[in-house]
């Protein structure tokens, strides 16, 4: 509500609960979203992610636990009385008012008077180019048209943090990937903090800073979209981020910097470094894109595993293999279109290579096949 | 600020629905025409041509002769004007009540009764179970000179008669209660396919519950109220029980009036004239007030 973007505020979410009946749906969440990041909540459906962001808004009353933007208390207040705004999922556009209206809304409630609003409104439209449209009805505008006009609709209110509800959902592909990019510049240019909230783990990792990953009501692992892509804390956000080959073993023994850990049909060296556990039963893991072919069978090469090839499928930029391994696991493995001649067939006999140093080591006992369900879900 | 975002041309998509033949609608509306015309249309002429006709003798036993008697209509005007004022003034009241305690009521069913929102339904329907008049006549025990009601409030001093029973406030009260259920059910309507995330959206943007409620609430329940009160206030104009059973001698409606022409005096050009002038009134007030109400766009 007031103009300053320039106090630095950080919002501090400690041990938030929140329970419908016997249902809970965010267990004991701490995190800190640093001011002026972009910060993504990312699950699949039903993980207590759209939950904890109505906490933020207002909308819903933590069972428990304290939300702070600075050093100020906000649990409690009234969502009207926050300095934070929320971009709907269906976007909410009033339909009775037309789009000129719809993004003075917020400024006129909050005791912005006239010439102000006109030209705050108009600077907004004049950002995502629909001055011509203000005095359209939200129902004339198209899905793209009306996803914009529901940011701005946020932003002209200069709010502490934006909130951002699986906005781009009912947008096509096309169209996401290209308002991801318009979110991401619209971000650093105002410099508010964004919390977005979505399922799409490509669309989390293009546009966020900082990704809290969320299943069950609790957060899995948190940090830097790189950082947690190469080296996943669990089975969950190494299935769940991406695409991972797991598999079950058991720590023999060290050998320098590096564990060695007996898997079915040989052994896996991983750095103690990337591993959470470096006793008995452990989990390995690695990215499919990370793997190879080994051409000669003698060669030498760091980790290696055994399998024929049951499926060979041809995106064009990458060929990708399954193969039944040793491991007694359907690996996948990814390789780039780089040699037009020589290509593994389905049924031949191959080695399949990784360096130690993409290797990473899990607690064991995690559920290998955590997360894998929603692979490819890209659609609520 | 520089234009960030790139233009992108509105989506051109048009529903592609086809029907083999073209005359497939118009056939589903033949029922309801051939309704219309037999009981609308046919009996509105037989009265237009009523309301014209004259006198052939002295008494209504001598029959009425085709005519064009202006002078029908010209004296329902002079004779009955104050009649006329009278409907509209309490059935424009009886709207008016029906509205303030419809509106609470239908949000409520609508937002807050949960899993009561069926059972409330059909409380508010179960009236009709009773028959309208023995509903009226129980209004006469209850706003009753010795009644409770009555007591109280003549108690507070705020009567200048000392009674509810046969004064305007009686005949308004049943009104209101006669077409509460008319009101009602609009509303909830209206109220029950809001979008809750609307509401939601006008609290995150500032809008405090009284801002949200005349901001966003009610001009999208607008269609439900436009209905609730055409359903109220077009029969309440034309009631004759309410006046009737709870009304004093001096709160005639043009109900009560053409009740008596038509069954009491057996003029029946002088009470099509008058059924036809209310008609016409009716017809226009609701142009207007939907003119007004610009919901158009919402319906």
């Amino acid at each position: 509500m007031s103009d300053s973007y320039t106090e630095p505020e950080d919002l501090e979410l400690i041990r938030v609960s929140k329970r419908f009946g016997g249902f809970t749906a965010v267990d004991d969440l701490s995190l800190v979203v640093p001011s002026g990041s972009f910060f993504a909540l990312l699950g699949p459906s039903g993980c207590g992610k759209t939950t904890t962001l109505r906490m933020v808004a207002g909308l819903e009353q933590p069972t428990e636990g304290q939300i702070k933007l600075g050093s100020k208390d906000i649990t409690t207040l009234r969502p009207y009385k926050r300095p934070i705004n929320t971009v709907f999922q269906s976007y909410a556009l009033f339909p009775h008012l037309d789009v000129f209206e719809n993004v003075a809304f917020g400024l006129r409630r909050s005791g912005v008077k006239g010439k102000e609003v006109e030209s705050r409104v108009t600077e907004m439209l004049e950002l995502i180019e629909l001055s011509h449209l203000a005095s359209r009805k939200p129902g004339q505008l198209s899905g793209g048209q009306q996803q914009r006009v529901a940011v701005v609709r946020a932003l002209v209110n200069r709010p502490h943090v934006l909130l951002l509800d699986e906005p781009l959902g009912a947008l096509d592909l096309k169209l996401r990937r290209q308002m991801q990019i318009e979110l991401k510049r619209i971000q650093s240019e105002v410099g508010t903090t964004f919390v977005h909230v979505t399922h799409d783990q490509e669309e989390a990792m293009t546009m966020a800073d900082t990704i809290a990953i969320m299943n069950q009501g609790v957060i899995e692992q948190m940090g830097a979209p790189e950082e947690m892509y190469e080296l996943p804390k669990t089975a969950f956000v190494a299935n769940f981020l991406g695409q991972s080959n797991l598999v079950e073993g058991r720590v023999s023994s060290s050998e320098g910097d590096n564990l060695i850990v007996d898997v079915p049909g040989g052994q896996v060296r991983v750095m103690k470094s990337r591993a959470t556990d470096h006793t008995g039963s452990v989990v390995v893991g690695v990215r499919p894109e990370k793997m190879w072919v080994v051409a000669n069978s003698e060669h030498e090469v760091e980790n290696s595993v055994r399998g024929e090839v049951i499926d060979v499928s041809f995106t064009g930029v990458s060929i990708q293999y399954t193969i039944e391994s040793e491991w007694d696991r359907t690996i996948t493995c990814f390789e780039q279109n780089l040699d037009v001649e020589k290509r593994v067939v389905v049924g031949e006999k191959v080695r399949i290579a990784w360096e130690i140093d993409n290797t990473f080591g899990l607690d064991g006992g995690e559920d290998l096949e955590a997360g894998v369900e929603y692979l490819g879900d890209t659609e609520e | 600020m520089v234009a960030l975002i790139p233009q992108r041309q509105q989506a051109d998509y048009e529903p592609t629905i086809r029907r083999g033949n073209k005359l497939f609608p118009y056939l589903l509306l033949l029922p309801g025409l051939a309704w219309l015309g037999v009981f609308f249309i046919t009996p509105l002429f037989s009265l237009l041509s009523t309301s014209l006709m004259k006198w052939a003798g002295s008494t209504p036993d001598d029959g009425f002769l085709p005519a064009f008697e202006i002078s029908n209509y010209t004296e329902s005007f002079t004779l009955y004007s104050e009649q006329y004022l009278r409907s509209f003034v309490f059935a424009g009241l009886a709207t008016i009540f029906a509205l303030l305690i419809a509106y609470p009521l239908a949000y409520f069913i609508a937002f807050k009764s949960g899993k009561f929102k069926n059972l409330l339904l059909v409380l508010v329907v179960a009236p009709f179970f009773a028959s309208f008049l023995i509903r009226t006549y129980a209004w006469r025990t209850i706003l009753a000179d010795d009644g409770a009601i009555n007591t109280f409030v003549a108690g507070l001093g705020l009567l200048p008669d000392d009674r509810i029973l046969a004064t305007p406030i009686a005949v308004v009260a049943g009104l209101t209660y006669n077409f509460l259920p008319f009101m009602t059910l609009p509303l909830y309507a209206a109220l029950d396919r809001l979008d809750p995330r609307l509401i939601e959206a006008s609290k995150d943007l500032y809008a405090n519950p009284i801002q949200g409620l005349l901001r966003v609430t009610f001009p999208l329940s607008l269609p439900g109220v436009v209905a609730g009160t055409l359903l109220t206030f077009i029969p309440a104009a034309g009631d004759y029980i309410n006046a009737q059973l709870l009304g004093g001698p001096r709160d005639k409606m043009i109900g009560n009036v053409i009740q008596s022409q038509f069954i009491t005096i057996r003029d029946y050009p002088t009470a099509a004239a008058l059924s036809f002038v209310l008609l016409l009134s009716i017809l226009i007030l609701v142009t207007i007030y939907v003119r007004r109400a610009g919901t158009e766009e919402l319906l």
